[in-house]
């Protein structure tokens, strides 16, 4: 069998078609298990578990759409000066309102994962409401 | 999700009246429908949000867009009517006794199967992560909420320094909160349908535009290998700004190839200047593509061209960009790349041989790797390039010209922007470099193939023997 041009060429291309839809059809079995509970919930999915956006709707509806509020805790900061992921998140649960990564301004919201960080980082701040599912809208003492 | 599908109509409707009526082809193809559908996809939506970012600006709502849809539509007819005897290329390249063969059969239910298979990834990706990945919540969407629930009264509050990269443009966010505003609600359908779109019209529009150079096999050859790209595929349901990015990289190059093969294409070149505007709504990035790509063109055809043929493509490219930079300058706080920068410290990075080595190196290694491929495709393409050669008609060598020098300048512009970066190199470079990569690799599969010798093409030369 003689391996001219013609032949050469369409060995790879027929080569080149499998390879593409093997390629594809791995790409679909391999992507995560479909998980629609964070479709119909407003969560958002991440690598190592979920954020529930709707923690914040009650301090959502004590804040006017225009407010800006700081943030608690203010832990030390991760890999090239990121700021921490649920910083990020909290900003997208709050928006419009708008977050600053400090205790400067005169409201400021609370998103805690444990009890005692939460018990550390108020001191020192007034408890407006504890909405009882980690997150806590403070303000300063006057 | 019927009256968010519909709200998608009017954007598109508006896309492939202005596309359909600039680019006039002789006689009516499959093909050619396919690229007007296709481009009208992103066009159109670049062409909305325009209009919405006008009506911010000067009406401070969302809701006066419409005003400025009617005044385009107008215009857009007047250009139809003063350039009607003018007509656009449109080349006929499937040979029909060709497509009844095995391999041609064969080739056009394997780029079908990869499509239906391929589009699945997106879409069920997205069932699970409806609110994409980390850029998209906390810069995209962000924006677009804070956009939406401004309601346009107070919208330049997005340009606060409290707002994570607040310089990046409004394309993206501005498109979705143009829908949100329409069906007063905002659901997270919204970007999930953007997304979708544009990775679709992507695929759609560098098949259908091969096809239209190089004939049919030819382009299910390259929809085939862009299918095939796992990142790809996955960036689709990430809700980045990076697909759309790469579909206006594409669509320019794909209207200047056809607009250079000949004189006397004033609307190629309109819409080629829109389409480039479109690249600096989108990113940043659309900048320094911008930037080369106008060098490019000066180098293969000179200062005078601009003054000549080019100068359609400015009239589009110059009124929209200008509108654009004004919004930069006016209401935008500094890229985070040059915000506190001095020159002595950019100087101290420039002369620092190291940096160099190292974001070489990194290039290099995500070159090699990139895509995530199961069998390594950019591998494979040097492999068919050696063993079928270089085939490709006279009349596209200059714009083929154009498309290599422009890709070249845009990756040394990445790496320029590495080497100046006041973050932690590795951190900058983990983070994007693939990224960027997956936004010109529409437009070099399309550079890619427009070199190849299509299988048709292939098949006669052994003929003629």
């Amino acid at each position: 069998m003689s391996f001219n041009y013609k032949t050469r060429s369409l060995i790879t291309i027929i080569f080149f078609t499998f390879a593409s839809l093997y390629s594809t059809a791995m790409t679909l079995l391999t992507i995560p298990p479909v998980k629609l509970s964070n479709f119909t919930t407003n969560n958002v999915s991440l690598d190592d578990g979920s954020f529930d956006l709707n923690r914040f709707n009650g301090v959502k509806e004590l804040l006017p759409a225009n407010a800006i509020v700081g943030y608690l805790p203010l832990t030390q900061e991760t890999e090239a000066d990121v700021l921490p992921e649920s910083f990020y998140l909290t900003q997208y649960a709050i928006s419009p309102r708008l977050l600053s990564y400090s205790t400067e301004p005169e409201y400021i919201i609370g998103n805690f994962t444990d009890k005692n960080s939460a018990q550390k980082s108020i001191k020192g701040f007034s408890v407006i409401k504890n909405f009882g599912n980690g997150v806590i809208l403070l303000r300063h003492r006057l | 999700m019927i009256l968010y599908i519909l709200s998608f109509i009017l954007p598109i409707s508006i896309g492939l009246f202005f596309v359909s009526t600039i680019w006039q082809c002789q006689r009516g193809v499959v093909c050619h429908f396919i690229i007007k559908l296709s481009l009208a996809c992103g066009i159109g939506i670049s062409i909305s949000t325009f209009f919405s970012l006008l009506s911010l600006i000067i009406f401070h709502n969302l809701l006066a867009q419409p005003v400025f849809i009617y005044f385009f539509a107008l215009v857009t007819l007047i250009w139809r009517y003063r350039y009607k005897n003018t007509s656009s290329v449109c080349q006929e390249t499937v040979t029909p006794s060709y497509q009844s063969t095995v391999l041609g059969k064969g080739l056009r239910y394997a780029f079908l199967l990869a499509f239906l298979l391929g589009s699945c990834v997106p879409l069920f990706i997205t069932l699970s992560y409806p609110h994409g990945n980390w850029d998209a919540w906390a810069i995209w969407n962000e924006h677009a909420r804070i956009i939406y629930q401004e309601d346009g009264s107070n919208w330049t509050r997005i340009f606060s320094p409290l707002v994570a990269h607040a310089d990046y443009p409004l394309l993206l966010p501005l498109s979705i909160a143009q829908t949100w505003t329409y069906l007063e609600t905002n659901n997270q359908l919204a970007p999930i349908f953007t997304a979708l779109l544009f990775t679709l019209a992507t695929i759609g529009l560098l098949t259908s535009s091969i096809t239209q150079m190089k004939g049919q096999s030819q382009g299910f050859l390259v929809g085939l290998c862009l299918i095939a790209t796992p990142a790809f595929l996955y960036a689709g349901a990430s809700e980045y700004a990076d697909i759309p990015l790469s579909f206006f990289y594409l669509s320019t190059m794909i209207f200047l190839t056809s607009a250079l093969q000949s004189k006397d294409n004033p609307g190629l070149l309109f819409l080629a200047g829109t389409s480039l505007a479109a690249t600096i709504f989108t990113k940043n990035e659309g900048y320094q593509f911008l930037c080369s790509i106008l060098l490019a063109l000066t180098l293969v055809y000179n200062v005078r061209w601009f003054t000549k043929e080019g100068k359609y493509m400015l009239m589009s490219l110059i009124p929209i960009s200008a509108v654009l930079l004004f919004t930069k300058i006016h209401y935008a706080p500094a890229n985070d790349i040059f915000a506190g920068q001095t020159t002595h410290m950019i100087l101290s990075r420039i002369t620092d041989p190291t940096r160099y080595a190292f974001i070489g190196s990194f290039f290099a290694a995500h070159i090699l790797n990139f895509g995530g491929f199961i069998i390594n495709i950019p591998i494979f393409l040097c492999a068919y390039f050696l063993i079928v050669g270089i085939h490709t008609e006279e009349k596209l060598k200059k714009p083929i010209l154009v498309i290599f020098i422009t890709l070249i300048l845009v990756l040394v512009g990445y790496f320029s922007i590495y080497v100046i970066s006041p973050h932690d190199l590795k951190w900058h470079l983990k983070t994007s470099i693939d990224r960027l990569f997956l936004q010109l690799w529409p437009s070099i599969l399309y550079l890619t193939f427009l070199l190849l010798p299509s299988p048709e093409t292939i098949l006669k030369q052994q003929a003629q023997k």
